[in-house]
């Protein structure tokens, strides 16, 4: 079992990075000055995994909601619940579910080891049966209801709903209270089964810590278990959209709207080509761009004003979302500059003040371990290292921003509003 | 370590030495009387002040010089501290040694700040016409976007209630029609009013001495320029005149609905002298072991969330949660038998052990980020009986059962407000 020790020459951190002969990956960043530790045990399993088949069996597919309804889940076991065990220990204990992963952290500033083993143990010990999978239907049903109320998160549903057809990308995390309804023991057995095995899986830490104790105790906690094959099914997506246009009411001050733009994508972005397209949408629409100085100067948005790359396997749109009194009007600017930007091309001054904005944000990453570890987590799900977006925001070009324009087709946008409801 | 200085009279320059950071945080705090007749224009200024400045004249230059410092955080704030309204401008920017061709960014990020507060763009003694409605504007639409976020939306209706006239129940940004009404005139006596009389207070917290240093003396520069007079003091611990006890229930156009109950604690006093009334309210409802949690979350499953969140200042606690309308009746119910429990000494020693060790826990990881050491020690200007996360666990570890008790006994239910769906037609 070798380890590879990363490291960045501006930087004094150092990621240690080891692969168990399981399959479990490893990262661990020593912050010896710090009071506090965090840690993840996640694995690449998220809400858009609905139907997969394990070691080449049938297809199975699963109710809308499951992963996160998972997560709830495993906090329970036969003897009690991990949160019992983690108020012992005075650490914060949390988990979360998104499109492609589901991830079960606690931070601590002491008895990190005790926690560590708490984590190891708890997400490896599954135990559901009808009554307990029962009693969360009321909670996560809450759970979803919160989220009905999101003005936020109901614009970015409705413009995924009319961009993709077949992508289970456009389904809500949580699922919907009629699918959760849907969900037994048996189905979540069958889930765990599959995607919590050790080559599915990562544990990514930061902290005073010595790196090569902390592997040891991970791979002396991991449990044996036979290699599993897992096979994830997807419909071919088409190119286009559904509709250019959705909107909704709810009760919001003003219209909120999200205008994505649908990109051709097979597999994952690599890191190098969303660097560059974040960095496009910072010239686009960023603090410093000429587009956001025009519309707050018409005042047509407010600074919630953002833009965002959105991507994972199969899916990648640019996103900008905000709130305006006239949604339309704003869409119109924002593909307006895109075709001046395509001809143009991006002012040198502003693409070096958002390599400079963006190469400073890496380095402040360094000041935090959760972000640390967020970022390890990013590295474990995407097979890029530690530090490779410092170096790629050393070296990349104007002229690597601007390709990224071509991906941006006007044909494919789709703006999703919500309307106050009147 | 941290060293404070005595810049000016009622200025303040703390360095809190850090070198865990890649950055330097620098922090302008100002504290003025909380009064409703300047609470909307203190509430503007900073947002104002960091858009753009006589040196910056757009805030595209402005934030084009951000981007150019590697992308340096320039934030904005105000929020209500006891009877203060707390002004914050702050800069956080990476160390010198990480710039790509050795720049000195700090130094031009401090430089920055200061100009931003000591030579905003103003002209015949208010801020530019066009400045000023496009920071109103931004600062309208965040005021009316409240609503957006139906539990903080609920949250502060029911402190609005709990106070009635006491400008603590004012909205986050104080009204439409206040800001509405603020002028770019105002807006100027706001901003010198500031400079003269607030209590002033500058965190610099980072690995430089001699930053810290440079900026405490750009600052005493600074202010050697205003005539200080009048310097907001600060009148000790007082218990708010509350509006008479209520039960108010709004409808709106949502999926779920919140349950908000403000309670009073009964004193406020020091940091020193309120430990047990914190650990009372984490028990209640602070982590996962808390009564609320345990209870009307995981046995009765009403709910997502059901927490206590505490301002022991202010002499108050606020209990919330998203339910069903059904079951809003049952949650009530159940939070005030958890209060009951606690009064009755219902506590078992591994609730208190949890509770102790979580707050314990979380401030001792207040120095692993320069955002939570600034607002530890922005947050407690006026009341140095607790300096530092250390003697705040020490007190904590201090508290017993009969404590808690006698602080939940204080507890009383003041404001129920409801915020339901339309009724079915």
């Amino acid at each position: 079992m070798n380890t590879t020790v990363f490291s960045d020459k501006a930087l004094p951190e150092r990621v240690y990075h080891t692969v168990l002969p399981n399959g479990l990956k490893i990262y661990v960043a020593e912050k010896p000055e710090f009071s506090s530790f965090f840690a993840v045990f996640g694995t690449k399993y998220g809400s858009i995994d609905t139907c997969f088949s394990r070691n080449g069996g049938e297809k199975i597919s699963v109710p809308e909601g499951i992963a996160h309804y998972l997560e709830h889940k495993l906090f329970e076991s036969e003897d009690g619940d991990a949160f019992s065990r983690f108020s012992e220990t005075g650490a914060s204990a949390n988990a979360f579910t998104s499109f492609d992963r589901t991830c079960y952290l606690f931070s601590c500033a002491d008895r990190f080891y005790d926690n560590l083993d708490i984590l190891l143990d708890f997400v490896q010990s599954p135990y559901f049966t009808e009554q307990t999978v029962r009693k969360e239907q009321g909670i996560i049903g809450q759970e979803i209801r919160m989220y009905d109320d999101s003005p936020a998160w109901c614009v970015l549903f409705g413009m995924l709903e009319a961009m993709y057809e077949h992508h289970p990308i456009k389904i809500d995390i949580a699922g919907t209270v009629e699918s959760i309804a849907k969900i037994n023991a048996d189905l979540l057995y069958s889930c765990y089964g599959t995607f919590y095995n050790p080559a599915n899986m990562f544990v990514c830490i930061a902290g005073n810590v010595d790196a090569k104790e902390v592997i040891k105790r991970v791979q002396s906690a991991i449990k044996p278990s036979e290699p599993v094959a897992i096979n994830r099914y997807q419909t071919p997506e088409s190119d286009g959209i559904i509709k250019p246009y959705t909107e909704k009411e709810m009760a919001v001050a003003q219209p909120i709207f999200s205008l994505g733009f649908k990109e051709k994508c097979e597999g994952e972005r690599s890191l190098f080509e969303f660097i560059c397209s974040d960095m496009l949408l910072a010239a686009i629409a960023g603090d410093n761009s000429p587009l956001y100085e025009r519309l707050i100067e018409r005042g047509l948005v407010n600074d919630e004003f953002e833009a965002e790359y959105f991507q994972g396997n199969g899916y990648a749109c640019p996103i900008f979302q905000g709130e305006s009194r006239d949604p339309q009007a704003v869409a119109a600017e924002i593909k307006s500059e895109i075709e001046r930007l395509k001809k143009e091309g991006i002012d040198q001054k502003l693409f070096e003040s958002v390599r400079r904005s963006l190469y400073g944000s890496a380095i402040k990453r360094y000041n935090n371990v959760e972000s640390i570890v967020m970022s390890l987590v990013d590295s474990a799900m995407s097979e890029h290292t530690p530090f490779e977006d410092i170096e790629i925001l050393r070296n990349v070009t104007k002229e690597d921003v601007e390709a990224r324009l071509a991906l941006i087709r006007p044909e494919n946008a789709v703006l999703s509003v919500i309307k106050p409801k009147v | 370590m941290t060293s404070k200085t005595k810049l000016s009279d009622g200025v303040e320059g703390l360095f809190i030495k850090n070198t865990r950071f890649n950055t330097t945080l620098i922090s302008f705090n100002f504290y003025l009387p909380l009064e409703a007749e300047n609470y909307a224009a203190n509430s503007l200024l900073p947002y104002l002040l960091t858009s753009c400045s006589e040196e910056y004249r757009t805030f595209r230059e402005l934030n084009t010089e951000l981007g150019n410092l590697y992308g340096a955080t320039l934030t904005a704030g105000c929020s209500k501290l006891m009877d203060y309204q707390r002004i914050n401008i702050s800069i956080s920017v990476i160390n010198d040694r990480y710039s790509l061709d050795g720049d000195s960014v700090v130094s031009r990020a401090a430089s920055l700040l200061a100009s931003l507060i000591f030579a905003p763009s103003v002209e015949n003694c208010a801020f530019r016409a066009a400045d000023v409605e496009r920071e109103k504007k931004q600062m309208l639409d965040r005021i009316m976007g409240e609503i957006n976020d139906k539990r903080g939306y609920a949250r502060a209706k029911a402190v609005k209630l709990m106070f009635g006239c006491d400008p603590f129940g004012m909205p986050r940004f104080g009204t439409a029609e206040d800001m509405e009404a603020v002028s770019a005139q105002a807006l100027f006596a706001a901003w010198e009013r500031m400079l003269r009389q607030s209590f002033v207070r500058i965190n610099v917290i980072g690995e430089s001495e001699q930053t810290a240093e440079r900026v405490f003396s750009a600052a005493a520069a600074g202010f050697s320029a205003v005539a200080r007079d009048n310097i907001t003091k600060f009148l000790g611990y007082r218990l708010p005149a509350l509006a008479e006890k209520s039960d108010t229930t709004e409808r709106m156009d949502i999926a779920q609905g919140k349950l908000v109950m403000a309670f009073t604690t009964g004193y406020v006093d020091c940091e020193r002298n309120t430990s047990a009334l914190t650990v009372m309210a984490d028990i209640f409802g602070g982590g996962p072991y808390s009564k609320l949690f345990m209870n009307v979350r995981e046995k009765l499953s009403l709910c997502y969330y059901c927490a206590c969140g505490i301002v022991k200042n202010k002499g108050f606690l606020l209990v919330d949660s998203g339910l069903e309308e059904k079951n809003a009746e049952k949650a009530k119910s159940e939070i005030l038998r958890q209060l009951k429990a606690l009064k009755d000494g219902e506590i078992s020693d591994s609730e208190i052990d949890a509770s102790i060790c979580s707050i314990c826990d979380s401030a001792k990881s207040v120095y692993d980020s320069a955002e939570g050491i600034n607002l530890w020690y922005a947050s407690r200007v006026f009341d140095d009986s607790v300096a530092s996360p250390q003697e705040f666990s020490e007190c904590i570890k201090k508290v017993t059962r009969e404590d808690i008790c006698a602080a939940a006994e204080r507890v009383d239910l003041h404001t129920v407000y409801m915020l339901l769906p339309q009724e079915e037609k």
